[in-house]
């Protein structure tokens, strides 16, 4: 069994979206990095809402899955003023539309997906500390019938 | 489509840093992502060069 770190790990994001929700419509994007990312907290996949029912009749309480979605992720950068990326997701931030993200993970492949860009509070910290970002991605389905995550496995 | 812009301020874009001024090649679809941040324009239409006059 192998397990792996993030050592590696690269954050893409561009404002287009892809003319296919596959691996060659994310692929023929152009993404802009984000620089100096420190966390990439939770990735997207599917999460279920959990439903319990419980009839007065009996004590034990029933449960069912209800509706899913696809998750947020908040980045930690450090505020680089001369990055091209993080200067994107603060144009991101103030557009309605999603965004196409790409992580690309050396060991466990790239995940492509669409997201909204949420953005984020700043925190310069105290003398000791690098002035950070924290970062929301809100990621979305893209119809009923489209999530809009593409997991492309590693060679 | 590959497109010839300019660096308007300091810029590191894909881990490659840039100077204000500095000539930056990237896809139409990167320009139109970037422009909007005011990073980069677009560079002006090279004139194509003058012939050489004609001898004599």
């Amino acid at each position: 069994m192998t397990v792996s770190t993030s050592a590696g790990t690269t954050l893409g994001i561009s404002a287009a979206a892809p003319a296919t929700y596959t691996e060659a419509g994310y692929a023929a994007l152009t993404f802009t990095s984000i620089g100096e990312v420190s966390d990439l907290g939770d990735i997207p996949s599917r999460i279920y809402e959990l439903v319990t029912w419980n009839p007065i009749a009996e004590r034990g309480t029933r449960k069912f899955k209800g509706g899913y979605q696809i998750g947020s992720q908040t980045i930690t950068v450090g505020i680089d003023a001369d990055d091209a990326g993080q200067t994107l997701i603060d144009t991101l931030t103030n557009s309605d539309n999603p965004a196409s993200v790409k992580i690309g993970h050396p060991q466990l492949g790239t995940i492509y997906a669409r997201a909204l860009v949420m953005g984020g509070p700043k925190n310069y910290g105290d003398v000791n500390t690098v002035a950070t970002r924290q970062i929301t991605l809100e990621y979305t389905i893209v119809d009923q019938t489209t999530d809009g995550i593409v997991v492309v496995a590693p060679e | 489509m590959m497109i010839d812009t300019i660096a308007k301020r300091r810029m590191t874009l894909n881990g490659k840093t840039y100077q204000k001024g500095d000539k930056v090649q990237m896809p139409a679809q990167q320009f139109n992502d970037l422009e909007p941040t005011g990073m980069v324009e677009r560079a002006p239409a090279e004139k194509p060069e003058a012939k050489p006059a004609k001898a004599g």
